[in-house]
């Protein structure tokens, strides 16, 4: 009797997915696939709106990368306006940098959620610990001073972006041509120097390298077991600089293969020459891939993982993040990594390299100079525009076109979620394969259970791009036979 | 301080203050206007990445800062939620007999 397993809800991730695995009659895993049945619709309801309010509306799209949508939907604008990099027209040094920074500070932020509430804590208590104790909350009771930094790490990244970008959440810096304030003295001092109950940038590179530390200690005593979890193949993406290293703000989008050969590069302005979008039936999530391998050899991996195999080094000022990605490199000889778990030494390193770039970057005096906007010329307008930023879960797209009166006619959005779907559904396979495949008993368990989600968790996936709540949400895991007759039920 | 919603890091916020007074809409029936409830510290698993009790971020304050402020809750009964649709007259009506109750008897009730 072939059989199908569902988990519904996948818990703590960026909203609302269902897994089901597939198992024939021999207990075989025949299929796996993320249901994700939320739909948003931000890209129709946007139309019509002015093409000025999309950086605001879409950013709403997230509760926790809303600076990426905010920046990503400001370069388009950008272009609409006639100021843009699809003009050749380069941003004046200030807003640049500004808006490099606010993207910097939301990586750190967005990383150190993902990886200290939903990450550490499976690695600190095991996949098979109970889930009240299995997050941060546990944390807590088990080891207070290292959430205590947790909290100060997050609260120093919200105040950065406060300070960056107007708003804790979803703020109103970015404008066409450039931004509305720069950073004064008062606030980059307060941000290096730290202050009674906020602390120093020094530290928040101290605390980014204890953080990497628990990744490596946790690696060094279940090498094997973190190594094995979902080796699953894909391309990697990014976008590059001149140098070919990842850039999170602007550049080429690159792609490597395994063997980190250049598979595609192009400017992102011409996306839709190199990739299509795949539906299915059963999902409202779209399934990117680039047209030249099709569906299954073009799909991509992006986020941390990926851009950490397509670039080769960071900048020279960053010199701890550069040791750890060397060390990341060395690992696998110079190969792509294909390791799930993987990740979330990336995303560690990730939150290294973000904390040295912002010490870079707060030590600009560009931050403080009041060139601001590139006003553009009264024939400038273009109406079309496309913005990539790389994001903290990977390449994020907006394109939009809006007409004489300004007001948006098209919008298209590719979230890095998207990006990840076939990879995300490979990890699945790959997991459910190594717990259910060929087992006499398929038992579901609660380890069994979270292996699933730890898996797609890896990948920190933004479902919904939306915010509410989940995390205890219940879990109810149901066997069914093919005939859709229960046959087992599991709920937590 | 307004938020979007409780974070850990109000454990932090909470601990430099010796009096807090969160506010908060609710849908609960029995509230017939508003209420005003004294809180108790108590680790209970609430937290998602979007969502955390305040007994749960008192508990994470005297855990992580070692002291935890006195900490009222304050619950107005709200009616509707809809897009564009504003307060409803009778979630305005609560809002001010809670305001108006507040400014009066907090000081006398030592909250």
């Amino acid at each position: 009797m072939s059989r199908k397993l569902v988990i519904d809800p996948v818990s703590k991730i960026e909203g609302h997915g269902k897994v089901i695995v597939y198992m024939d009659d021999d207990n075989q895993v025949t299929d796996a696939k993320l249901y994700v049945a939320e739909f948003r619709g931000f890209e129709k309801f946007v139309q019509g709106h002015p093409y000025w309010e999309a950086p605001m509306l879409l950013q709403r799209i997230c509760g926790i990368c809303f600076v990426s949508h905010h920046l990503c939907g400001a370069k388009a604008l950008d272009d609409m306006v006639g100021v843009g990099y699809s003009t050749g027209v380069q941003m004046l040094p200030t807003p640049e940098k500004m808006r490099r920074l606010g993207h910097y500070m939301q990586q750190l932020q967005s990383h150190v959620t993902a990886y200290f509430y939903c990450i550490v804590p499976e690695m600190l208590f095991g996949m098979d610990a109970p889930p009240q104790q299995r997050n941060v909350v546990g944390l807590v009771e088990a080891d207070p001073e290292l959430v205590k930094r947790v909290v100060a790490l997050r609260k120093w990244g919200q105040e950065g972006i406060k300070a960056v970008l107007g708003k804790r959440m979803h703020g109103i810096n970015s404008v066409p041509g450039g931004v509305s304030q720069n950073l004064d003295q008062a606030a980059r001092d307060r941000l290096i120097n730290g202050e009674e109950g906020l602390i120093s940038l020094d530290d928040v590179i101290e605390y980014a390298q204890d953080g990497l530390k628990v990744f490596k200690d946790f690696h060094a005593k279940n090498r094997a077991e973190v190594d094995a979890f979902a080796e699953v193949p894909a391309l990697n993406m990014s976008l590059v600089n001149d140098e070919g290293n990842v850039d999170y703000y602007h550049g080429d989008i690159r792609i490597v293969d395994k063997d980190k050969n250049i598979v595609e590069q192009f400017d992102y302005h011409d996306y839709l020459d190199y990739f299509s979008e795949a539906t299915e039936e059963w999902s409202y999530m779209k399934f990117p891939f680039l047209k030249s391998l099709g569906r299954e050899a073009g799909s991509v991996r992006v986020g941390a993982l990926g851009r950490l195999n397509v670039t080769k080094s960071y900048e020279h000022n960053c010199p701890l993040a550069n040791a750890a990605l060397e060390e990341f490199h060395d690992y696998t000889g110079g190969k792509a990594n294909d390791m799930t778990l993987h990740t979330n030494w990336a995303r560690a390193i990730e939150i290294l390299h973000s904390a040295e770039q912002i010490k870079v970057l707060l030590s600009d005096p560009d931050l403080q100079k009041d060139q601001l906007v590139i006003t553009p010329a009264d024939n400038a307008w273009i109406g079309e525009g496309v913005g990539v930023v790389e994001a903290p879960r990977g390449t994020l797209l907006h394109h939009y076109r809006a007409d004489k009166a300004g007001n948006i006619t098209f919008a298209n959005l590719i979230v890095a979620t998207t990006q990840n779907n076939t990879v995300m559904n490979r990890t699945i396979r790959s997991v459910a394969d190594a717990y259910l495949g060929g087992k006499e008993q398929a038992e579901i368990t609660e380890g069994m259970m979270n292996a699933i989600e730890v898996g797609i968790r890896a990948y920190d996936p933004c479902l919904s791009c939306a915010t509410h709540a989940m995390g205890q949400m219940p879990l109810v895991i149901t066997l069914l036979d093919a005939d859709g007759k229960l046959i087992e039920e599991k709920i937590r | 301080m307004r938020h979007y919603q409780l974070h850990l890091e109000d454990a932090d916020l909470i601990s430099y203050k010796s009096k807090v007074l969160f506010v908060d809409a609710t849908k609960a029936a029995d509230v017939e206007s508003f209420r005003i409830e004294k809180m108790a510290s108590k680790m209970d698993f609430s937290f998602s990445s979007h969502a955390i009790s305040i007994p749960a971020i008192m508990a994470t304050c005297q855990q992580c800062f070692d002291r935890v402020p006195q900490v009222h809750l304050l619950t107005i009964r709200g009616y509707a939620w809809e897009l564009e649709q504003g307060m409803t007259p009778a979630a305005q009506r609560n809002l001010m007999t809670a305001t108006e109750y507040f400014r009066n008897e907090s000081c006398a009730s030592g909250m």
